[in-house]
């Protein structure tokens, strides 16, 4: 089925839902039929193979837990788009994106993608999604069949050149935002920091960052791995506390309960801690939390997406926060999820046009060489991009990262930025 | 002064462990106080009629939602979202035996299981289709003051579950000793026997499944203020407390917090020893050990055992 | 009687060419795949095999054996994980992983079955879940090997001796590994293996008096249900490329559990059914299609309620009513039945108690009976309700363990052995209720009494090898031959569940004697039973004993017994109180109370429900 998003005004692009093609449908009905049960085949959605778009397919969740997530994705995607097509396009062609539902599982998103790879319309390039576990299943698939792929997962598996030579993501290395994250904490003269992470790959992304960087600049961190569904964190930031650490830090705490878990667990064991929120963190735990949970707190965010930073003085920026704003007024996530997904495109636009063509390898070759900001037409996200043959991320320095206190509250979901205490 | 000296060392000692320990206990007893209520409800229809309900901790799911809905939408008072949401427990209670349990007859084997999983299955879908599966955080009480007890450190919350625990054991401890309750472990024991002696057998199945429904949903919202509301805490519960059970002792109600207390306080301990991978798996250790070695747990009713 | 017969003997004339029906599916699925269907369509063909094969070990062990235990989704993990490991060290040969993960599938299918020597019933369901709880975390302690939450990916181009598979290759492969799986299990049910499971789910004190080891038998079926989930995790591990400890969740067991029972858990293809649908269908267990779980749900309350048997049990029910209206040829010789007619019941021996006690807490139950048994007669054991009948027929097939004393069948001492191991030396029984399984012909349930005695291995079964061929004729002859001798032959073909009581007892008691017991021990057989089955059980009783075998019953029914027995023990508080032939202890006075205290107290029915009690305790 083709569906018209109006929800969110997309118009010009389809939206193909349906992942399953006539055969599946037969069989699907047919038995499903002979039970009564009609009603949830799939339809066709037929891609027009005209030569004058550049494809963009997106596999992102679209229900699911990590639906919100999906949604910055998709108004980051579609607000790009708009802005590239009002620009001119992509070597003179407009955009054209397809979002299809991975459902955040890894087999959806290979089922999705083997099909379109299989067609006789192949994507251009495929936005291979918001975090590392369904991307990291469909990168050696993107590699078989040489396709340029751009997502934002956090995790380094997803992104070795050697590996995948054609799949690049947005999101900051871990080592560029702990390295940051250590140097700001051995400058306040912290040396002995607890560590309270997610047990997920975002999670162990950071610790192994955390603890190459704490070497580099000082800093000696412990870990407590904390679980999804965790309820009751006491007896992790018990285990703690056991080493009299300086400072608790708290990374890749996700939606839904940990990062609530972590601060009433302080509360009990009243453990009066300086506390920082890392960059992996997900804003709806900061919105939860009560005042004096947040009050004296230390958030670290990307520049442009702290409110009352110099960087939103850039234009690139503006226009993206225009864009975005029209696509998704309230924001569940900081707007630098968003920047994400923009960029993507972005990167994209800057990499064809260098190579002056649509060819995976030889736009992936481009984007190696993107370095500075002059590059990239509307990157804002840091100084200078940085791309390189063995570095499929762009470079994050330190001072594309800021630190604030937490004013309360701590973020504003219609701007989607972080709002710092008031001096 | 080496008297003081040693007074501040124990008195360090105390702060990083003792007091600390107490926290944690206080933390475990009140986690053990979730599974603890989630069993009570499960030992209703386990004691009256037998069945292992599995949907059951997803009526507990299902109260969550509502009271969620009910206060963010229109503002309740937590009394009326209580009674709300136990009327509703009711009722769905009411379509479970009359849907899954009572079309199965009295010789169930291994259909009970079956039906009950469905219907558990079919009450998460209909949580999705409503509330799609986006977690809710949920605050019924909204300080987060702990206070100084015993020792140690404890939320008002906590505090409330481990009270309401205790307190909920008490009421189905005394309606055990009604003719409702006696009749109900009669129709347990041998529901043939009880029919002939004039018991209605099925109305105490009925009744059996409207309660447990009812209680379980009103203490949704109080639960799900604890552990936060999404459609994946149903079946999460299901086996925690299963294992809550089995260590207290099937239809046993005193049994039922102690062995969610147990669990609680297992669960958190192991954490604190030795880190967040290993809890689930010592547990199971643990109940292993309690079923093969003592099968009816430790205060289970020999009658209900089925091992 | 030959048109009869001759029903009864081709009772299932589609299963001696059954094994055909997977092949030529094969091929045709193969075929399509191949030539139709494009890649997704492949992929999810092939997931379809994935779960037919976990689903098949779920209905081996639940289905047939009877008890419902998740560990498939442990094993299942445990299959993929080993070869994406074995894949991460170079070796991606299908085979060898598949070797690796059968012998993975069979440890942790041991581990996994262990609890179920104790538990039973939604305590062992439950606990089983737990284990499936526990997957992810050992997943992540063992995260060097297992990539912990970050998973193991690019799990891709397997190989099959050195060639390197492409997608249609590969394909091929999962189909055919599919219907290996299939045709080996379908292989192993429709045997005596198979027979055992039935009867071990229907009772395993039945099981045990039979001859057949519960203990051994569950933990066969759990090694052998969890070895498809074993090769199922192999080809899941190269279909998806990537593995993760999200992957093996509770809700994955329950959607196993969905298939297995929508598809008709008695059943074979049924797990292909209920798989197609968890793929294709409503089952399909994700959130994108937001009534899925809704649907799944009700469909699961609806097929546990009304169609117990599931899809296949549907389709089944359609082709036996086509196939009765079948005209069917009578194959057995009639001189073959002949031959067989006095074998049974001929190796009778003498069976001695000696001063044998048992105590059940502070009830001494037995104190010191003695009492011998002859071949060639019927021995009759009476009492009051209390009087320690039952006890002491437990004793002798050492359901109970005697606490001293000594039992002896010929010169075996058989005081303290298992039951089963009892019933090897040749004690058989019946119970006071009979024990017959669901959906079995009368002819299956006499040739079950010769299950121990089946000598084919798990190859010989497996491959359908003469050996097996030639004991399964033997087996069918022998059943053929102790129906006739009991003059049941005409009911040979009829399922036995639905037969009168009186020909169920009957029934019982033939397949008592199918195993050649030395010493036959019937427990209450006339109870229940109106004046014609009265006769017939006499009847009965009375042409095994002339044909030399060692008869012992233990009734209430006193004028019966009085009437054709050879020998009567008179028993109270205990003890043999009274001993001789009917004559002589027709006017003891204790055999007058015995007879008086059963009309006063009607003990029987209480009886009745003590065992009915037990039984649902075992179930």
């Amino acid at each position: 089925m083709i569906l018209p998003d109006s929800t969110n005004n997309h118009t010009y692009w389809k939206v193909n839902m349906s992942t399953r093609n006539r055969f599946t449908a037969l069989v699907a009905s047919a038995v499903a039929g002979s039970l009564i049960l009609a009603g949830c085949g799939g339809g066709t959605g037929s891609a027009s193979s005209d030569d004058d778009t550049v494809d963009v397919l997106v596999l992102t969740p679209m229900s699911g837990p990590l639906v919100t997530l999906g949604d910055t994705a998709i108004a980051g995607l579609t607000a790009a788009a708009k802005v590239i097509n009002e620009e001119g396009g992509i070597l003179g062609r407009d955009v054209k994106l397809t979002f299809e539902d991975n459902r955040f599982d890894p087999m959806t998103a290979q089922n999705i993608l083997q099909e379109a790879l299989t067609s006789d319309d192949r994507p251009d390039m495929v936005f291979s999604g918001v975090t590392s576990t369904e991307t990291v299943a469909i990168m050696p698939l993107l590699t078989q069949y040489k396709v340029l792929s751009m997502g934002s997962a956090a995790s380094p598996l997803a992104t070795d050149p050697e590996k995948y030579p054609y799949g690049f993501s947005m999101f900051p290395r871990a080592v560029d935002y702990e390295g940051a994250m250590a140097k700001f904490l051995s400058e306040k003269g912290l040396t002995k920091v607890a560590a309270i992470i997610s047990d997920s790959e975002t999670g162990k992304a950071a610790q192994d960052a955390l603890t190459s960087q704490g070497e580099e600049y000082g800093v000696e961190f412990e870990f407590e791995k904390l679980d999804a569904e965790s309820v009751d964190a006491t007896s992790e930031l018990s285990r703690l506390m056991r080493n009299e650490p300086q400072a608790l830090l708290l990374e890749g705490l996700t939606s839904g309960a940990p990062m609530t878990v972590v601060l009433d667990g302080k509360d009990k064991l009243g453990w009066d801690i300086p506390t920082f929120f890392g960059m992996t963190d997900a804003v709806s735990g900061i919105q939860n939390a009560t005042e004096e949970q947040i009050r004296g707190t230390v958030l670290q965010g990307a520049a442009f997406g702290i409110k009352g930073s110099d960087r939103q003085q850039d234009d690139d920026f503006k226009i993206f926060q225009e864009a975005v704003d029209a696509e998704l007024p309230t924001k569940d996530y900081q707007l630098s999820n968003h920047a994400l997904s923009y960029s993507a495109l972005m990167v994209l636009r800057a990499g064809a046009e260098k190579a002056d063509s649509l060819e995976a390898p030889e736009v992936a070759e481009a984007i190696e060489s993107l370095k500075t900001d002059e590059d990239i037409p509307g990157w804002f996200q840091t100084v200078n991009p940085g791309f390189a043959d063995d570095q499929h991320q762009g470079t994050w320095a330190p001072e594309d990262f800021e630190f604030v206190e937490l004013g309360f509250p701590g973020y504003d979901p219609t701007s989607g930025l972080y709002l710092p205490a008031e001096n | 002064m080496p008297g003081a000296g040693f007074l501040r060392l124990t008195d360090a000692i105390y702060e990083t462990y003792i007091g600390v320990s107490m926290t944690i206990v206080w933390a475990g007893l009140s986690l053990g106080a979730v599974y603890a209520l989630v069993a009570l409800c499960l030992n209703i229809t386990l004691s009256n009629t037998g069945i292992f309900n599995f949907a059951q901790p997803h009526f507990l799911m299902l109260g969550g939602f509502v009271g969620f809905e009910l206060q963010s939408r229109w503002g309740m008072p937590l009394l009326l979202i209580l009674i709300v949401c136990g009327i509703l427990g009711g009722f769905v209670g009411y379509l479970e035996e009359r849907l899954a349990i009572r079309p199965l007859g009295t010789h169930r084997g291994h259909a009970v299981l079956v039906t009950t999983v469905g219907f558990a299955v079919a009450l998460e879908g209909a949580i999705i289709v409503y509330w799609s599966t986006d977690p809710y955080p949920f605050k019924l009480m909204a300080s987060t003051q702990a206070l100084d007890l015993l020792g140690g450190r404890v939320l008002p919350v906590d505090l409330v579950l481990i009270v309401l625990a205790i307190s909920v054991m008490a009421l189905l401890v005394l309606a055990q000793r009604t003719k409702w309750g006696l009749a109900g472990t009669a129709a347990t024991l041998d529901s043939d026997v009880a029919r002939l002696r004039g018991i209605n057998v099925e109305r105490v199945t009925t009744g059996a499944f409207i309660a447990a429904g009812a209680l379980a949903a009103a203490l949704g919202p109080v639960v799900g203020s604890k552990i936060g509301i999404n459609h994946t805490i149903g079946n999460n519960l299901v086996v925690l407390t299963f294992a809550a059970l089995a260590v207290g002792g099937f239809g046993s109600y005193v049994g039922c917090v102690l062995g969610g207390l147990i669990t609680g306080l297992l669960q958190l301990a192991t954490t604190y020893a030795f880190g967040d991978e290993w809890p689930l798996i010592i547990l199971l250790a643990f109940l292993l050990a309690v079923l093969l070695l003592r099968p009816t747990g430790i205060l289970g009713a020999r009658s209900l055992r089925s091992v | 009687m030959s048109d009869s017969t001759s029903r009864a003997v081709v009772s299932r004339p589609s299963l001696r060419y059954g094994w055909i029906i997977p092949p030529i599916l094969a091929l045709a699925l193969i075929g399509i795949g191949l030539t139709i269907l494009g890649v997704a369509d492949q992929r999810d063909i092939q997931l379809v095999a994935v779960y037919t094969l976990i689903v098949l070990g779920l209905n081996l062990s639940f289905g047939y054996g009877g008890e419902l235990a998740f560990g498939q989704v442990a094993i299942f993990a445990a299959g993929a994980y080993s070869t994406a490991i074995l894949h991460a060290h170079g070796h991606t040969d299908l085979l060898l992983a598949g070797v690796v993960a059968l012998a993975v599938a069979a440890v942790v299918g041991l581990v996994s079955g262990i609890p179920g020597l104790r538990l039973s019933h939604w305590t062992l369901a439950l606990t089983s879940l737990f284990l499936v709880l526990v997957v992810p975390a050992v997943l992540v302690i063992f995260e060097e090997y297992t990539g912990g939450q970050t998973g193991l990916s690019g799990v891709l181009f397997p190989s099959v001796l050195g060639r390197t598979l492409d997608s249609d290759d590969f394909f091929v492969f999962v189909i055919a590994t599919c219907f290996v799986g299939i045709v080996c299990i379908r292989n192993l049910i429709l045997s005596h293996h198979g027979e055992a499971l039935t009867v071990l789910r229907e009772s395993p004190l039945l099981a045990e008096s039979l001859g057949l080891s519960a203990y051994r038998l569950r933990i066969l079926a759990y090694v052998v249900g969890g070895l498809p989930a074993g090769v199922a995790g192999v080809l899941w591990a190269y279909l998806s490329g990537f593995l993760y400890p999200q992957t093996f969740l509770l809700s994955t067991a329950i959607a196993i559990l969905a298939a297995s029972v929508v598809g008709g858990a008695r059943s074979i293809y049924g797990a292909a059914i209920g798989s197609a649908l968890l793929i294709f269908g409503p089952l399909q267990a994700s959130a994108a299609q937001e009534y899925s779980l809704l649907l799944y749900g009700a469909f699961l309350v609806v097929v546990g309620v009304a169609a117990r048997a599931g899809l296949a049990g549907l389709g089944r029910t359609v082709v036996s009513r086509t196939l009765r209206r079948l005209p069917v040829a009578f194959t057995q010789p009639r001189e073959a039945l002949d031959e067989h007619h006095d074998l049974s019941g001929s190796h009778g021996e003498r069976l001695v108690v000696e001063e044998v006690t048992k105590s059940f807490g502070g009830n001494r139950a037995l104190q010191g009976v003695n009492l011998t048994a002859e071949p060639g007669q019927i021995t009759a054991i009476l009492g009051a309700n209390g009087a320690g009948k039952s006890t002491l027929l437990n004793t002798v097939s050492c359901f109970v363990r005697a606490d001293s004393g000594r039992i002896l069948v010929g010169d075996i001492q058989i005081q303290g052995l298992r039951p089963h191991r009892a019933a090897r030396l040749g004690i058989g029984r019946t119970f006071q209720t009979p024990l017959i399984p669901e959906e079995m012909t009368a002819l299956e349930v006499v040739r079950t009494g010769r299950l121990h005695m089946s000598q084919a291995g798990p190859v010989a079964t497996l491959l359908r090898l003469p050996k097996f061929r030639r004991m399964r004729r033997a087996d069918t002859q022998a059943a053929l031959a102790a129906l006739a001798f009991a003059g049941l032959l005409e009911h040979a073909g009829q399922e036995a569940r639905s037969l009168p009581l009186g020909t169920r007892r009957l029934l019982e008691v033939v397949r008592a004697f199918a195993g050649q017991p030395s010493v036959v021990l019937l427990d209450e057989p006339a109870a229940g039973l109106d004046d014609d089955g009265l006769r017939d059980l006499a009847e009965l009783l009375i042409r095994f004993r002339d044909a030399g075998a060692t008869v012992v019953l233990v009734e209430h029914n006193v004028p019966f017994v009085l009437g054709f027995a050879d020998r009567v023990h008179v028993m109270g508080l205990g003890k043999v109180i009274a001993s001789g032939k009917p004559e002589e202890v027709r006017n003891a006075p204790e055999v007058i109370a015995s007879y008086l205290g059963k009309r006063h107290s009607a003990p029987s029915t209480r009886s009745t429900d003590d065992s009915r009690a037990r039984e649902s305790d075992h179930a």
